[in-house]
């Protein structure tokens, strides 16, 4: 079993002896939405106080000029004395914010919700594929998923859905609601793709040494013992993309889909509200991410349970 | 095969990390039912040598010969001789997301397709003989080191091995609980 070039490269490592360089420190990096962690007290408390404000700010502009009426009504000399507070009680009175929040209501908040929860389910199975390719041996398929998620990460999700929805669309027809679906889709399919081979790579590597040594085909390994492990790491950070991709749905308004900032903004043209109108389309995501936010995090606690000593 | 035939042979075996010479001119063999203790300094190669019996790691020059079969025969059914070969890791390696008798019945179960309800039969019976029955629905997280690498040796027992590979089984543990583990491993009949 001798081989001329084994031969060689054993004399030459005879020969010398090398250390083993030391790897270099990485920090890892997250651009994802902040998720409210016990340990991080700063941001705790932060979202503590902006998951009650921001609703109560978003009520009490909905509806201020019905508490003033209601103030009025109980106590008609209030209205008497403080003019202002007759004035916005009157009938003929019009609360801007609420009409803006009327207006954005019903179709916008649900084709926000629709457009994230369609690109979530484009870009989960994409993106579990991609990290799977992504820790292929077999360099060609490794290749081909490094070349789509290095390509996909480094244009604009905006570009692309430009792309498709103008670009594509001239050649063959898709419909604009499949076009930004498929755009938001495969680029978070990408992102998605990044953070499954992390989790993959992040299970010990004494595991499929184990699952190896047992007899298990690297199939059975990657299915049993790799992939139930590696979900468990991955699923708070794929919280964040999902909250990540409801912010970026927003973009989807740029090719006439109707969805939370579109409405906004047509409400802002016809009555020129646009203090009133963008600061209600704010408040409607921030409420939205709060609650996604707060999630991810239970769903944090809830994983590092089984992990923890 | 005669018992006294030897079930490994290594013959010249090099192994290179990068430049660094890991193993050099190994040459071994070992009878069924043999016990073959490897003692040297850290560093000295003795995991590796192991690990290369398994082929998790391949040897960069000579041969390896288990049961009769070249190892590195790119022919060679490596899963099944595997299942022939339990091996018991430094740092225990229990699959986390599985309670102490799914560790021990999942390999007979995928690998040997054995019935689920034989293999729990099975699988209780080895927890019983290293000890810890009573701990069989609990998580590796939720046992001690010691519990841990004796549920390490069942799961590798459960394939029926003809040879069990020992990699510094007691060193990531209290001396107090060694005798845990030593106490299990010098009870079962004599192998290699």
């Amino acid at each position: 079993m001798t081989l001329p070039y084994k031969k060689r490269r054993l004399d030459k490592a005879l020969s010398q002896s090398a250390v083993h360089p030391e790897p270099a420190i990485q920090i890892e990096m997250n651009d994802g939405p902040a998720i409210p962690r016990k340990t991080d007290p700063g941001l705790y408390s932060a979202w503590k106080f902006v998951v009650i404000a921001a609703p109560c700010l978003y009520i009490y502009l909905a509806t201020y000029d019905q508490i003033a009426a209601l103030l009025v009504s109980a106590m008609p000399g209030l209205g008497e004395s403080w003019g202002w507070l007759k004035k916005i009680a009157g009938p003929e009175y019009v609360n801007s914010y609420r009409d803006a929040f009327l207006f954005i209501m019903p179709d916008g908040f649900y084709v926000t919700l629709q457009v994230t929860c369609l690109g979530i389910g484009v870009s989960i199975p994409v993106g579990i594929m991609t990290g799977l390719c992504r820790v292929s041996r077999i360099r060609i398929i490794n290749l081909i998923a490094s070349v789509y998620v290095e390509v996909v990460r480094g244009i604009p999700l905006l570009v692309q859905l430009f792309y498709i929805y103008y670009g594509v669309a001239s050649i063959i027809r898709i419909n604009p609601f499949m076009a930004a679906i498929i755009s938001i889709g495969f680029c978070y399919g990408a992102y998605i793709g990044e953070v499954v081979r992390s989790g993959i790579e992040a299970v010990d590597r004494g595991q499929r040494e184990a699952a190896m040594s047992l007899g298990f085909t690297p199939f059975q390994a990657m299915r049993h013992v790799i992939l139930p492990q590696a979900i468990r790491t991955i699923l708070p950070p794929l919280g964040n993309e999902c909250i990540s991709m409801l912010k970026d749905s927003s973009l989807v308004s740029m090719v006439a889909i109707i969805d939370i900032l579109r409405r906004g903004r047509e409400y802002a043209s016809t009555t020129f509200n646009y203090f009133e109108s963008y600061t209600m389309v704010a408040l409607s995501y921030l409420f939205i991410t709060l609650i996604l936010s707060k999630g991810v995090s239970l769903l944090e606690t809830r994983m590092g349970r089984y992990e923890r000593r | 095969m005669n018992a006294a035939d030897p079930i490994i042979v290594l013959t010249d075996v090099y192994k290179f990390f990068g430049n660094f010479a890991a193993l050099t001119n190994v040459s071994l063999s070992i009878r069924r039912g043999e016990k073959v203790v490897l003692v040297g300094p850290s560093g000295s190669g003795k995991s590796t040598l192991l690990r290369t019996i398994n082929r998790l790691e391949t040897i960069d020059h000579g041969a390896i010969t288990v049961n009769g079969q070249d190892i590195y025969d790119p022919k060679a059914n490596l899963n099944r001789l595997r299942t022939s070969m339990g091996m018991v890791f430094q740092g225990f390696n229990l699959f986390r997301h599985k309670t102490a008798l799914e560790n021990v019945t999942m390999a007979p179960c995928q690998v040997l397709k054995m019935d689920p309800v034989e293999a729990d039969k099975r699988g209780l019976d080895l927890l019983h003989k290293v000890g810890i029955a009573d701990k069989a629905g609990n998580y590796p997280a939720q046992l001690s080191g010691g519990q841990q690498q004796r549920v390490a040796i069942a799961r590798a027992l459960a394939m029926n091995p003809d040879i069990m590979l020992f990699d510094e089984p007691t060193s990531a543990l209290d001396p107090e609980v060694t005798h845990e583990v030593l106490d299990v491993m010098s009870a079962w009949p004599a192998r290699a």
